[in-house]
């Protein structure tokens, strides 16, 4: 069509007088694309087709049932898998699958134990020693004995080498030359000097408690690095049921079965596990609805979890957790606790759990449901955007004051909350000034050693949960004045000394009913009194798998990961 | 003239690059993130973050990290990623093929599809043909690589289940024995047949996305080459003298037409690589995109500097290379 006859169309189109070939013509033309494009969007996935992706189930002896292959999506790689020193879901993911802790938490329980490496254990009477009895079949997978003597050194190194997750050993054992006894080839005793009721818990911990091949270090040990912890951080050597085989940041984690995993491989299992990495959220809801993928944990939207229930291939569990999720106050900003109070009156809580978290969150202080000392009336503050206005001037602003409200840049849901905190604010006349910032800054602002003087205000999106059932491991770390200045993650410079001292209580209780009296003070304080955090609520977590996955307990500690040994597939081929 | 044309190329590219660390030196180091806090992970003791920064060498003072940096950087030594552990150079092995034979098939298509599509196009104007050259060049320049990536998953993987969600190869798949790193060349030259179709299987959605772009811009600019071209004299003339249009197309008007799109396709290079970088991320390709997007999110600055640089030195050796073309194609430029 030249410049001429385009002209003369759309002069005929404008005024009415195409003809009826023209305009039948023009019809198709335009009408051709768009039902085709909207046919496809709205049409049913198609299965792929690709069958090899896909591995059966099948027997391989009387009594061995071999699941195939096993694909989990995540979301990103991990830099660091040493058990020692790993803090991240990846990292605890794959130490379950190739370490083992002394002992686990049984099923959906945050209160009862089950064997792991060992097969047994004793407690004393007065709480202060635990003997544990290994197997005497348990190779480590480079071919090394795992016998009493690996297994001190293993917690020497993850005492001694103080990183990561190092406080769940280090609140017991001090000194583990002298705390840790080798009682016999198959028997190690840790003495702690004074009753420790939480000793098994934190031995259950998905964070730390791993026992390595002391090998490992002896051979890959320098005189700059004696733990080999370089070496560790991509390579594994336990005692678990799989073998790492590959770890690469950019693709994924491979693992395979550990033949002589002390355990022994009867019944259905899995005999490879795939942790692949996909960074984009889009597809890896495409992954699970096309079947590529087996399983994933909290790794999609709220959203997609809401829509995915009605998908009839895939099962949607969710379950309540031990996550917490908060915004921190900086309290030498914020000046009082009327304005810390104010500001906890003007979040929308309602809002933020049914449209942004799709119910998935229920309303808490600190310590989540699920944790021994977790006070059923603890002081929830309601919204009342007129008490909030009321409390923020008399501490200290008035109307037209601005707050800086960080959040992380790539967390689409913390962000639509801040949103609506800053409409909020906004009808009682306070601004809120949202920064985004990446992951990296953020983390530096909330671990790194500045003063709460350089920080925002309000650090949104920020969320916790205890490496054991513990309420002081839950707190400590986050609103103790130790955990200020790269101590811990108290960014806000919370110093509260009545929640000190309560704390140094808690840290050395005795009896589980002091302990609660404890914490229904501790909550008091971190809610009511002198709030340091705004907390949002409790996370609902959820795990999308293929209805053909079996084996699945979902447990409120050990959250986004997996024991891969008990999970199988159910489909005989 | 083609010697003094690679030096002085040279010296600008040892400029270029010696500009460029400077700058991505600077920038990330304004990052208000500590690296070493980040290697330690959350709640390390203040005493092993204190033994990264020292291990690293993070404690210098910024000009001697600077100067460290640069010498190493000289012997292609661009130190250890703060992500991996391991040397940037062996990464850098490990993923900028990845990212070549994405790019280079990209380049191919926007090539091969783009010149014609331009000159047919151009001497059927207002045809049907430079219509939809008109679509392609609007619609490739106008859709974000990102968002057309994250459509043709939906609909290609998600929808109609025709083509992978991205990867090199199916899980199940192992890779040819490395030759080149190219997975489509290595499965070739070892007559790994399966493996090539499932390389070239995962490579068609990537590829199609990511030429998208550049083909529009190669289109558009071969056909206003062409229609300049085809209003000279000389091809008058040609026509004139009785030629088959064919023929005045194909030899006249063609080889002066292209001119300006051997430039376009050198500067093309560097729009694939900004586009690998979404591509990469939406289609799980492991290529050096992604592992700069990790990088940069992980505050590794050996990583995201050695990777500018790799990147701005292949940009400045492709248009080195196409001046040298250019060269060949019009002797004019010699004198």
């Amino acid at each position: 069509m030249t410049d001429s006859q385009k002209t003369a169309f759309f002069r005929r189109a404008l005024s009415g007088t195409m003809d009826r070939r023209q305009v039948i013509e023009t019809g198709l033309r335009l009408g051709i694309a768009t039902p085709l494009l909207t046919a496809l969007a709205a049409m049913p996935a198609v299965t792929n087709a690709a069958p090899a992706e896909r591995p059966l189930v099948h027997r391989t002896s009387a009594q061995e049932i071999d699941s195939g292959t096993l694909t989990v999506v995540f979301e990103g790689g991990t830099n660091d898998i040493d058990p020692h020193s790993s803090y991240t879901t990846l990292g605890s993911m794959v130490c379950l699958a190739c370490y083992e802790m002394l002992v686990q938490y049984k099923g959906e329980s945050t209160f009862e134990y089950a064997p792991m490496l060992a097969e047994s254990w004793e407690i004393s009477s007065d709480l202060s020693t635990y003997t544990f009895t290994l197997p005497s079949n348990a190779l480590f997978q480079d071919g090394t004995v795992c016998d009493a003597e690996a297994v001190k050194k293993s917690f020497t190194r993850f005492r001694q080498m103080e990183r990561g997750p190092y406080i769940v050993i280090a609140r017991f054992v001090d000194d583990p030359e002298t705390q840790i006894e080798v009682v016999d080839d198959v028997t190690i005793r840790f003495n702690l000097g004074r009753p420790q009721p939480l000793f098994l818990a934190a031995m259950a911990s998905s964070f730390g408690p791993y026992v390595v091949s002391p090998a490992t270090w002896e051979e890959h040990g320098t005189d700059e690095d004696p733990w080999a912890h370089e070496w560790l951080s991509f390579n594994a050597v336990g005692t678990g049921p799989y073998r790492l085989v590959e770890n690469t940041l950019n693709e994924g984690v491979r693992l395979e079965k550990y033949d002589e995993y002390h355990r022994g491989w009867e019944g259905n299992h899995f005999s490879e596990i795939f942790i692949r990495n996909v960074p984009e959220n889009a597809t890896r809801r495409q992954l699970m609805e096309q079947g590529d993928a087996d399983i994933t944990t909290y790794n999609l939207l709220a959203s997609d979890v809401v829509e995915l229930q009605s998908n009839e291939d895939l099962e949607v569990m969710t379950y309540d957790s031990t996550r917490v999720n908060w915004a921190i106050l900086n309290v030498p900003l914020l000046k009082t606790v009327e304005a810390r109070q104010g500001l906890c009156h003007a979040f929308p809580y309602q809002e933020n759990i049914d449209a942004i978290q799709q119910g998935l969150m229920v309303r808490s202080g600190p310590i989540p449901s699920t944790m021994r000392g977790w006070d059923p009336s603890v002081f929830l503050y309601e919204t009342d955007l007129e008490k909030a206005k009321e409390l923020l001037i008399a501490g200290g602003f008035q109307e037209g004051d601005s707050f800086e409200y960080m959040v992380v840049s790539s967390a689409a849901d913390d962000k639509t909350a801040a949103q609506l905190f800053q409409a909020n604010l906004a009808q009682i006349g306070f601004n809120l000034d949202i920064t985004e910032v990446d992951l990296a800054t953020y983390d530096d602002m909330v671990y790194g050693d500045a003063p709460a003087e350089e920080k925002p205000q309000i650090m949104g999106g920020w969320a916790w949960w205890p490496d054991y059932n513990d309420p002081w491991n839950q707190l400590a770390p986050n609103f103790l004045a130790s955990a200020m200045h790269g101590g811990g993650s108290n960014a806000g410079g919370y110093v509260n000394e009545r929640f000190e001292e309560l704390m140094a209580e808690a840290e050395n209780f005795t009896v589980e009913e002091e302990l609660d009296e404890i914490m229904v003070e501790i909550q008091q304080i971190l809610t009511e009194i002198d709030p340091p955090a705004l907390y949002y609520g409790e996370t609902k977590y959820f795990t999308v798998l293929q209805k053909d996955i079996g084996g699945f307990v979902p447990n409120p500690l050990y959250l986004g990961t997996y024991l891969f040994y008990d999970l199988y597939r159910t489909e005989e081929a | 003239m083609i010697t003094r044309l690679i030096i002085r190329r040279l010296f600008f590219l040892v400029l270029v690059l010696f500009g460029l660390s400077l700058i991505t030196f600077t920038l990330s180091h304004l990052v208000p993130a500590d690296p070493a806090r980040m290697i330690a992970g959350p709640r390390a003791s203040k005493s092993a973050v204190e033994k990264i920064r020292e291990d690293y060498g993070l404690n210098d003072p910024l000009p001697v990290q600077y100067v460290n940096y640069v010498k190493g950087a000289v012997t292609l030594d661009f130190g250890r990623s703060f992500s991996s552990r391991r040397p940037v150079s062996e990464d850098l092995g490990r993923y900028l093929p990845a990212t070549i034979e994405l790019g280079l098939y990209a380049f191919l298509i926007a090539t091969v599809v783009g010149v014609p599509l331009g000159v047919a196009s151009a001497v059927k104007r207002d045809s049907w043909i430079d219509h939809f050259s008109r679509f392609i060049s609007i619609s490739g320049l106008a859709l974000p690589v990102f968002w057309l990536a994250l459509m043709a998953q939906f609909f290609f993987f998600g929808k109609l289940g025709w083509l992978p969600d991205g990867q090199r190869l199916p899980n199940s798949v192992d890779p040819p024995r490395s030759i080149t790193h190219l997975y489509t060349v290595d499965s070739l030259l070892t007559g790994n047949w399966e493996t090539l179709r499932y390389s070239m299987e995962h490579l068609l959605l990537p590829v199609l996305v990511l030429a998208y772009g550049s083909l529009a811009v190669v289109t558009r600019m071969v056909r206003g080459g062409m229609i300049e071209v085809l209003n000279q004299d000389y091809i008058r003339t040609a026509r004139a003298k009785g030629l088959a249009s064919n023929e005045v197309v194909r030899k006249h008007a063609m080889k002066n037409a292209l001119l300006p799109a051997v430039t376009s396709l050198g500067l093309q290079v560097g729009l694939l690589f900004s586009g690998a970088f979404l591509v990469e991320i939406v289609f799980s390709w492991p290529g050096v995109g992604r592992y700069a997007v990790d990088a940069i999110q992980a505050v590794d600055y050996n990583a995201t500097m050695a990777t500018t640089l790799v990147i701005a030195a292949i940009f400045v050796l492709v248009n080195m290379f196409v001046d040298i073309l250019y060269l060949f194609l019009d002797p004019r430029i010699a004198l």
